[in-house]
């Protein structure tokens, strides 16, 4: 994954008024702590006209690439909570996610707006991340928890 | 980055927290990300649209990609 992709999409989703919260790994960075990640990981609300927006984000980057066409909002909001699309040219890994589990979806997410190298991001905020982090059974995960806990101060 | 100096392993393996408003945090999240794209081929996914059933079915997913590419 390249990093400065990332930033030019997390900046695009800006531009072109996707409402989206960054979790995940590259959200961790986001509030200071910075580790490896393959993947950049947003919840997407499900919405047919901000699905649209989405993809045209997609396009931006990669206009040849016909598989973005198959992203539907209907997927997203049934059958397929979780979808990935990998770039053609390796720089891009996003998991576009509108329901992980039972425990959360898009209107549960507390977010806010954030500094992150020089653009500005809309990402789940530490508490919200751990909450997150610590329902998961990765050993990745409940590392990246603990980080949150100790740095934030946070409560079981 | 300054060099810093730690009593124990312990205390050195804590996390670290960089303020994203610094040029340091710029530096240091570029050169993170470049080491990892050396350890990491771009090949490792396949290029596409996947979808899923729930977030631990693309997880699983996932892992079968790197361990398929850790296998070449």
């Amino acid at each position: 994954m390249d990093i400065d992709k990332v930033l030019l999409f997390l900046q695009e989703l800006k531009n072109q008024g996707v409402h989206y919260v960054l979790v995940g790994a590259v959200g961790l960075t986001v509030h200071g702590i910075i580790r490896a990640t393959q993947d950049v990981d947003i919840f997407l609300k499900p919405e047919e006209d901000n699905v649209a927006r989405m993809k045209n984000v997609l396009k931006h980057f990669f206009p040849e690439d016909a598989s973005i066409d198959e992203i539907h909002a209907s997927d997203l909001a049934g059958e397929y909570p979780a979808i990935r699309y990998n770039s053609p040219d390796g720089s891009l890994q996003i998991d576009i996610l509108t329901r992980p589990g039972e425990a959360f979806s898009f209107d549960d997410i507390q977010s806010e707006d954030k500094p992150y190298a020089g653009i500005t991001v809309r990402v789940a905020t530490p508490e919200m991340l751990y909450r997150m982090k610590r329902a998961s059974v990765r050993l990745q995960d409940r590392a990246d928890a603990e980080a949150l806990k100790e740095l934030f101060g946070l409560k079981e | 980055m300054p060099i810093r100096k730690f009593r124990t392993l312990a205390e050195a393996s804590r996390p670290i927290r960089l303020d994203p408003e610094t040029e340091d945090f710029s530096r240091v999240l570029h050169s993170v990300f470049r080491l990892a794209a050396l350890f990491a081929p771009a090949q490792t996914f396949p290029p596409g649209v996947f979808k899923f059933r729930s977030l631990e079915e693309s997880q699983a997913q996932k892992t079968a990609w790197i361990r398929k590419t850790l296998q070449n």
